[in-house]
């Protein structure tokens, strides 16, 4: 095909054909109407109150009619339920902790959420933290946005994978499990840094480096939880392209340590060729022993969406679990043999699961779950062997990079 | 010069708005008009953005964000817009036989009918993606943040969109997704 044939070329072509200058009645429109709009109050109603005035009060009556009848209804038989989580496809019936949690819904999520403020103003990624039913839900009041958070080992710290800075390149960050006493792990160096693993004991990181610009450096890392000693795991011998249409990174993106601490686990990315590397990217999982440089692959090659790394070690070092393929999850032996399918009862052959992670006995796995007709994500545990499927979270959100986390001590 | 504006408009200085209209007016539009593939719904989803825009103004923490927040008003405005008017309904205005951009162009005329049925079919996310991506050229973490996503769910889509537009257009997609069986 030659580059005339070039269908992204020609999508690109399609897309930029069509009329570019808004026309004079829109923008006249506009400017006229913000006339009669009040900044901060909403519509000014002809009298000069604006209909947010009027709200205040209706609410303030709503809400002592609410607490009335919540009161009587909880004095009645009808509010001593002990439902411990809602069934799939319900709304999340309320954010008080249930009476006698099940033993395996034990511990605390730990997770992001997308467009998280009320309006569209504030910080668009919110980090929360919910217990394992989705009750008892709290936002970490955190000075940065982060990629996705990780409980340590014990639940007495978070890792912030990827914390995000304008004009800044990425770096982990630590804090305490409320959100306080954060510490950006800020290692010099012109490189994108992000760890996505507590080592088993808790006192290091299993960290990547990537530079599109530089790959020499590019691999995984394992660092002491406080940024210092910083160790090269592997060499990544797929490095980032540039394309004109998109850059794609091609990290070793880190993703577990094996329960005993001498293992790791990731996912290794290799781009695509051409104008747009990102599209025609592939991945493969695999495992490494500290201390040795060769790795090995433990999934096919090809594994179509390197864009959602996970693969978290059971807590019992048995299994591996990863989705990001369809709407399964998928478990495999650290060894990479008996590659099994966990047949979760998705609502749909559209759902798309990704990002699973483990409870911390292992007895349920935690992961997103895209249905096709979804503006968002949304987070789902399911028990190991695909049964017992919930819906965790059903804010008009987007839910993602769930940790699974024991109870802070 | 658009964070002063901001920080004039978000004070209630309305001549400082109608510049920043001025400014991003043309931009949002095409993107919406793109999104939607109809003047009128792209010029009603424009206004609605730009009007919250107005009014939400003087929340916004960080004018240097003002950018990738207008953005995200206009793609919520355009999810809005599509969803109103759900029977999605041919834009009737006539294209040149030759194309509206000439024998030079690159997409001929079956190619853009192709490309036309295959973007309908793609829900208002997947087109939001593709719009910003392939004709804005905004780098997909930038997209995250004006839709709303996580960054792996842009990539999710625009894999899914693009591979959809290939395959219209005759271009077999390279990425078939392998089947992995259970053991």
């Amino acid at each position: 095909m030659n580059d005339m044939r070039d269908p992204n070329l020609i999508i690109g072509a399609w897309l930029d054909e069509g009329p570019t200058e808004l026309p004079e009645t829109t923008r006249r429109a506009i400017t006229t109407s913000v006339r009669t709009l009040d900044q901060r109050r909403g519509v000014v109603l002809p009298w000069g109150r604006s209909i947010a005035s009027y709200a205040q009060p209706l609410l303030a009556a709503a809400a002592v009619l609410i607490v009335a009848v919540a009161g009587i209804y909880l004095l009645s038989p009808f509010g001593r339920s002990t439902s411990v989580g809602p069934p799939v496809g319900s709304p999340r019936a309320s954010d008080s902790p249930p009476a006698n949690p099940a033993p395996d819904l034990v511990g605390r999520i730990a997770f992001t959420r997308y467009d998280a403020d009320v309006g569209p103003l504030g910080p668009n990624m919110g980090t929360f933290t919910m217990n394992a039913d989705g009750s008892g839900e709290q936002q970490l009041d955190l000075p940065f946005a982060s990629d996705g958070l990780l409980w340590s080992p014990d639940g007495s710290r978070i890792l912030l994978q990827r914390v995000l800075r304008d004009g800044q390149r990425s770096r982990p960050a630590v804090a305490d499990a409320d959100g306080s006493n954060v510490e950006v792990l800020d290692l010099e160096g012109a490189f994108d840094l992000g760890c996505g693993a507590w080592s088993p004991d808790g006192q290091r990181l299993l960290c990547s480096v990537a530079d599109v610009d530089d790959p020499s450096s590019d691999g995984i890392y394992t660092m002491a939880a406080d940024g210092t000693d910083l160790q090269r795991l592997t060499v990544d011998p797929f490095p980032g392209v540039r394309g004109s249409i998109s850059t794609c990174l091609g990290q070793d993106a880190p993703t577990d340590f094996s329960p005993d601490g001498t293992q790791f686990v990731f996912v290794r990315v290799m781009c695509g060729s051409g104008d747009d590397p990102v599209d025609g990217q592939t991945a493969e999982i695999h495992v490494g022993t500290i201390g040795e440089r060769e790795t090995r692959a433990i999934t096919i090659p090809g594994f179509p969406h390197p864009q959602l790394p996970s693969a978290h070690w059971s807590p019992d070092g048995q299994w591996i679990v990863f989705g990001g393929v369809s709407h399964l999850l998928y478990v495999v032996r650290p060894d990479g043999t008996d590659r099994q399918t966990i047949q979760v009862s998705a609502p749909s052959f559209d759902a798309f699961l990704y990002r699973p992670d483990w409870s911390p006995d292992g007895s349920r796995i935690v992961f997103s779950m895209q249905l096709q007709d979804e503006t968002g994500s949304e987070l789902y545990s399911t028990a190991a062997d695909g049964s017992d499927l919930r819906r965790i979270t059903s804010a008009p959100f987007a839910e993602d990079y769930a940790s699974w986390g024991p109870a802070a001590p | 010069m658009t964070v002063a504006l901001v920080e004039r408009a978000r004070n209630g200085d309305e001549a400082a708005f109608a510049e920043l209209v001025d400014l991003h007016g043309d931009r949002c539009y095409a993107i919406a008009y793109r999104i939607l593939r109809d003047v009128e719904r792209a010029q009603d989803a424009v206004q609605q953005a730009f009007l919250l825009c107005w009014r939400e103004l003087p929340k916004l923490r960080d004018p240097e964000r003002f950018g990738v927040w207008l953005h995200r008003l206009l793609v919520n405005a355009c999810y809005e817009e599509y969803r109103r008017h759900k029977r999605w309904t041919t834009n009737i205005r006539a294209l040149p036989l030759e194309g509206p951009e000439g024998p030079d162009s690159i997409a001929s005329v079956a190619d853009r009918h192709a490309l036309e049925q295959a973007f309908r079919e793609l829900t208002p996310e997947h087109r939001a993606v593709v719009v910003l991506h392939h004709h804005v050229g905004m780098p997909l973490a930038t997209i995250a943040e004006v839709v709303g996503v996580p960054l792996g769910t842009v990539k999710s889509r625009l894999f899914h969109a693009t591979r959809n537009l290939r395959t219209a257009l005759g271009a077999d997609s390279d990425i078939d997704v392998p089947e992995v069986r259970p053991a």
